[in-house]
């Protein structure tokens, strides 16, 4: 370490740059065996379901389910492996002493911890990263604002109910059933997660078009009875059925 | 290989949709394979004004972004089998358009079809530039009034400075003038800007003048292309450009004041 000068120096611009908080929203890749086969194969599952979102995406590797008494000594392998298929890892969480350690030398950050927050409403949003819907109880997302064009509503591993209407050109989605109180004429899609028992229940149908787990149908194909009523939408066979309310 | 045409102005609310729904409409209706493409990612309309937004499933940032091939994404015209319809997303924002992204798309539709019409968003950033990079012609809309003539300026320039065939040093695009919302009553009085104005400053090939109508309206409320309404002044106009575009030499019409004989002035119309 250099002694500080004695000779003032001439006043930097520090106003070229600020520190602010991001929020981001990333996916997360949770870890339990070092098998680095099965890794590769799943990786290349998830990239080619949604090949775009992966190139180059930021990621957080999950250790927190990695059993504790098993070292990870592949780690730097797995690493590699992540980059070598687009993604960019950006940090870990949930990691041990030395996987801490194992981290600081391949310039990983360490992310905070796990919190159980349940829902997002995203304006843009990025696509749902595919993973296990778990069983866990949630309470639903509640929207009380009507939804504008242009704007998505995901309520991740959850119901949605919307209190206000839906607006022509915009999106919401949940991962369980949707419950709009107001009128549609934006798009509902339920059960993103091919989650098939989801239902969609609607007070004053107008959407452009409805989903369940994947299978929709767009305003032109909806029954005329159901428009601009109140209607309940469930997957039956595969096929979309629709009832009064 | 398709003819690529972009609907461009500058300025906003000057008549491109409207003009993109009545030009490839009557490119269809002539035989040739025809598909308008909305670039107002985020603020679309071209799906209202040619009524198959109830039909949308997939859009142009979805085919960019492979969640979709092109297929799923056009829509098909109820009223015309030659014409064809690729919406803009609603729910993203202009920087999902690509440069490449965008050429990969034309470069797949140029094989099916013979005419690619560009309806371009306002502006003269990243949505507009794209609708005009790839192009080959260039409809220029331009309202007979001060501002809309200087937007319109500003993109002509632009045309020629940051398309594909000026980078490249290739022939250049070729640039129409077509003047939208004309009044000749009002020119008349001297409330309006008159074409030879209008031309002296623009310097560019008029390819038609559609008068002001009110069946611009009702046909945008019904999602009816404007050129169908073929007893509008407005539809007929658009008729006429459709065939000079296609090479057909055409007088201009609509541009003078019409005298009204007794009767016109007692039962009005």
């Amino acid at each position: 370490m250099t002694q500080a000068s004695s000779t003032p120096q001439p006043s930097l611009d520090l106003s070229a740059f600020d520190m602010k908080a991001g929020q981001f929203t990333l996916p997360t890749l949770l870890i339990r065996t070092d098998d680095a086969d099965a890794l590769d194969q799943f990786l290349v599952q998830q990239v080619a379901k949604l090949p775009h979102f992966f190139e180059q995406a930021p990621l957080v590797i999950d250790l927190s389910q990695f059993p504790s008494d098993q070292p990870l000594d592949c780690f730097p392998m797995i690493v590699g492996m992540i980059r070598g298929h687009g993604m960019v890892p950006v940090g870990v969480r949930g990691a041990s002493q030395e996987q801490r350690e194992q981290a600081r030398l391949l310039e990983l950050a360490i992310m905070p911890r796990l919190r159980t927050s349940q829902a997002q409403k995203t304006d843009p949003a990025t696509p749902p990263v595919a993973a296990a819907v778990t069983e866990q109880h949630r309470n639903p997302l509640v929207v009380d604002e009507p939804v504008r064009s242009g704007q998505r509503i995901y309520a991740k591993g959850c119901d949605l109910v919307l209190l206000a209407g839906v607006s022509s050109g915009a999106e919401v989605m949940a991962d369980g059933s949707i419950h709009a109180y107001g009128p549609v004429r934006g798009r509902m899609l339920a059960g993103v997660r091919d989650n098939t028992a989801a239902r969609i229940f609607c007070r004053d149908m107008a959407a452009e078009l409805v989903a369940i787990a994947g299978r929709y149908r767009v305003n032109e194909d909806l029954p005329k009875r159901h428009l601009g009523r109140s209607v309940q939408i469930s997957l039956q066979e595969n096929a979309l059925q629709f009832a009064s309310l | 290989m398709a003819r690529i045409i972009v609907v461009t102005s500058g300025k906003g609310g000057v008549g491109k949709t409207t003009t993109s729904a009545a030009f490839a409409m009557g490119l269809a209706q002539r035989g040739h394979r025809t598909v308008v493409i909305d670039f107002d990612v985020g603020l679309r309309n071209l799906d209202l004004i040619m009524g198959c937004e109830r039909r949308v499933v997939f859009d142009f940032v979805n085919v960019i972004q492979g969640e979709a091939n092109i297929r799923q994404a056009l829509i098909k015209d109820k009223r015309n089998e030659n014409l064809f319809v690729l919406p803009a997303s609603q729910t993203r924002d202009k920087d999902a358009l690509t440069l490449e992204g965008v050429g990969k798309v034309l470069e797949a539709l140029a094989e099916d079809f013979d005419f690619i019409v560009c309806d371009s968003p306002a502006g003269i950033e990243r949505g507009a530039t794209l609708a005009m990079y790839y192009a080959d012609d260039a409809i220029v809309v331009t309202n007979p009034e001060v501002s809309s003539v200087r937007d319109s300026d500003r993109m002509i320039g632009i045309l020629s400075s940051k398309s594909r065939r000026a980078e490249q040093g290739g022939e250049p695009i070729n640039e129409y003038l077509l003047v939208t919302r004309y009044s000749p009553e009002r020119v008349h009085k001297g409330e309006m800007l008159s074409l030879e104005d209008v031309q002296e400053i623009l310097a560019l090939q008029l390819i038609g003048v559609i008068p002001e109508s009110e069946s611009v309206l009702n046909s945008s409320n019904a999602g009816v292309p404007v050129i169908l309404d073929d007893g509008s002044n407005a539809g007929q106009a658009y008729n006429d450009v459709v065939d000079r575009y296609l090479g057909e030499e055409l007088p201009h019409r609509f541009l003078k004041v019409e005298k009204k004989g007794l009767l016109g002035r007692l039962f009005g119309g």
